[in-house]
């Protein structure tokens, strides 16, 4: 019975271990994806400052 | 007559881009190519390209009619003597300028009287000094004279390349320069300049526009008159050389790999007279431990050749990067001998034999792991001591097979 | 991302079923043949792990070879994945190992077995890769540095493989796929099989995670150039 309380806290300590991977995986795309937005925001918003120069400078 | 370079439909990528794409450029004796184009466009490129310090992605570059490098990775030895100014000096602090100066000439086999140049630059009362103690500017008089002066020492046509080589010099060593280059060109040697200062691009017989691979011819007078450079014969001056007396100088193979060796016999020391009930297999192991403990620290003269990208300047012009070359064997058999004495074992110069024979491959070949890297934008930072540990599997073997 | 989440998620529900399997179903071995049978079941884990482990280390060898020989982008993500679904394999495999020889042999590690020795040897070579990578930026030097170390690390996968073949010290031959038919009974292969799909069905899950990962990195890195120009 002791031996089988090691495994079962071997393999409990890995299943934890394979958890904690996927979720910084999971953590890591969110990250991405929200600087990502961010980063597109900045983009349009630079974009729409622009426009109205343009216009009032066009001919 | 070959020409002395030539690249032939070279692609080149640095970072996430293409810098060149089908480049073509031809360089024979009696010309100078200045490379022009705005900031990025690719000079320092082409340079390093001619130099054969970059891999190419599709083409080849030709020193003469050798192949020194191509797109499927194979390198030759350029028969060329080859000069070479880098952004980078090129030049270890620890060097003395005479020294350097000499080391340069050898690579085209010759030696010359260095104090003529050094006084065009006023640099003779600094021959015997220690690069460390020059000015910014006084360092990048002794890279372009290192450039130039194996041309002059030379008899046959060479190769000198030189990106931006007027950076941090005063106006009289640019008249200078202008005047010497003038001088190689018409002695029949190749000059290649990246270079934005107007005085340098008037010596040019050649504008090549580097964003467009364009090459065009310009007029310019050959008037001026020789410089007298009465040269010797002189044996060039290896990797293995350069880097042994750069140890012997610097001590740096005492900084980390003599200290590794020492720290692993003191602690294996501190443990008391273990050593004794051990099985011969073990003793064996602990034995040679301190050697394969220095061997293991490589080579640290491939992190200091990183200093002013002199490990450049060397794979370019001296034909690879210094090393310890046979240190690692006497230092290995020092510290076996060591730990022999410090373990009271009956003395076996077999042991001490193989206790400098493993210093010496695992000292080189952690090297190689080291030189892997040195592409790497942060090569200190790849972390190639991870991949050591490998060499414990064949030293495991190796003392198993002497215990048997 | 979705389809690598459902991939993910299978395997993660199908591990954890081989691991209550293999502790309250799968029959125990000859007490005479293992020090320790009850720890003897990780090999569940093991073995499947290590399968998972050579998986990865392919897609690395492969991923390596794309990008250096076809410069292939494809090819690099294939890489960034493998490196790092090896690593995590390699050192599933080295801690369920080091567990059990804690348990079986009396020592956690074993400097005269070889497989064990090259195994640790395979991943520190990932731990290496990934770490190195990571230190540098992205860019044609970084991506042929370690390819180059992918591609001529991979040679210690072979060398692992025939290890209990050749050096048949501490480390057990192999159980499967040989002359014989393997020392493996019915309930204890299917356990096995079960646990091997599974760990086989995670490890692609996260490659093509990892795959896509890396993608968003070089569309951020395209982003961030573009809002550089724009700001």
């Amino acid at each position: 019975m002791e031996g089988m309380g090691y495994l079962a806290v071997a393999y409990f300590g890995m299943l934890v271990a394979i958890s904690l991977w996927t979720y910084t995986v999971v953590r890591r795309s969110q990250r991405l994806e929200e600087r990502m937005a961010a980063l597109e925001s900045v983009n349009a918003s630079a974009a729409t400052d622009v426009a109205p120069n343009d216009e009032a400078t066009a001919p | 007559m070959p020409a002395l370079l030539s690249l032939e439909e070279v692609e080149v990528r640095r970072g996430m881009g293409v810098v060149l794409r089908d480049h073509n450029l031809t360089v024979k004796g009696g010309q100078c190519i200045a490379l022009t184009g705005s900031n990025g466009s690719g000079k320092s490129t082409v340079l390093e390209v001619a130099a054969g310090l970059l891999p190419l992605e599709q083409g080849k570059v030709l020193h003469g009619s050798t192949p020194v490098i191509d797109h499927e990775g194979r390198r030759r030895q350029s028969p060329v003597t080859v000069g070479l100014t880098l952004q980078k000096n090129g030049v270890l602090g620890s060097e003395v300028v005479e020294d350097h100066l000499l080391l340069a000439c050898s690579m085209a086999g010759f030696s010359v009287d260095v104090a003529p140049f050094l006084e065009a630059f006023n640099l003779k009362h600094r021959r015997k000094d220690l690069v460390a103690h020059l000015s910014q500017g006084q360092v990048r008089k002794i890279s372009v004279l290192s450039a130039l002066l194996p041309a002059f020492a030379s008899n046959e046509a060479c190769l000198v390349l030189l990106d931006e080589p007027s950076t941090g010099l005063d106006d009289d060593a640019v008249k200078v320069l202008c005047r010497w280059i003038s001088v190689l060109r018409q002695r029949g040697h190749g000059v290649v300049l990246a270079t934005h200062d107007e005085r340098l691009l008037e010596q040019a017989t050649h504008v090549h526009a580097v964003a467009k691979g364009t090459t065009e011819p310009r007029g310019v007078p050959l008037d001026e008159a020789d410089i007298a450079t009465p040269a010797a014969t002189a044996r060039r001056v290896t990797p293995s050389a350069f880097g042994i007396k750069t140890h012997r100088q610097t001590m740096l193979w005492l900084n980390t790999n003599g200290m590794a060796a020492l720290l692993t016999l003191g602690l294996l020391l501190a443990l008391g007279e273990f050593i004794l009930d051990l099985t011969p297999l073990q003793r064996l192991g602990f034995l040679l431990a301190p050697a394969f403990a220095a061997g293991l620290c490589g080579e640290p003269l491939v992190a200091a050749m990183r200093e002013e990208r002199a490990s450049s300047w060397w794979t370019a012009v001296g034909g690879g990067v210094p090393h310890a070359g046979w240190m690692p064997l006497l230092i290995g058999a020092a510290v076996t001998a060591g730990a022999s004495v410090g373990f009271q074992l009956p003395f076996n110069t077999l042991h001490v034999l193989v206790g400098a024979a493993v210093c010496f491959a695992v000292w080189h070949a952690v090297r190689l792991m080291q030189l892997a890297t040195t592409r790497l934008a942060r090569p200190h930072a790849a972390m190639v001591g991870l991949l050591t540990p490998v060499l414990i599997l064949p030293y495991a073997v190796l003392v198993d097979w002497l215990t048997r | 991302m979705k389809s690598a989440g459902v991939v993910l998620f299978a395997g993660f529900a199908g591990i954890t079923t081989s691991m209550l399997l293999a502790l309250l179903w799968a029959p125990s071995v000859s007490i005479d043949a293992f020090e320790s049978p009850a720890a003897q079941r990780i090999f569940y884990w093991h073995v499947p792990a290590a399968w998972a482990a050579f998986i990865a280390f392919g897609a690395l060898f492969i991923g390596s070879a794309g990008w250096l020989f076809k410069r292939s982008e494809r090819m690099w993500r294939l890489h960034v994945a493998g490196s790092e679904a090896g690593l995590a394999t390699g050192l599933m495999t080295v801690w369920s190992g080091c567990v059990w020889g804690a348990a079986e042999w009396g020592t956690p590690w074993d400097w005269t077995d070889v497989r064990l020795n090259t195994f640790g040897l395979l991943t520190l070579l990932a731990i290496y890769v990934v770490l190195g990578r990571n230190s540098q930026p992205d860019g044609v030097e970084t991506r042929d540095t370690f390819a180059a170390f992918g591609l001529y690390g991979f040679v210690l996968v072979p060398l692992t493989y025939i290890a209990t073949r050749i050096w048949t010290i501490r480390h057990p031959g192999p159980v499967v796929g040989t002359d014989d038919g393997g020392s493996i009974n019915g309930d204890m292969g299917l356990v096995l099989l079960f646990s091997a799909v599974s760990f086989t069905v995670l490890i692609v899950g996260h490659m093509m995670a990892s795959m896509r990962l890396t993608l968003l990195e070089q569309k951020l890195q395209r982003l961030q150039a573009k809002t550089d120009r724009v700001v």
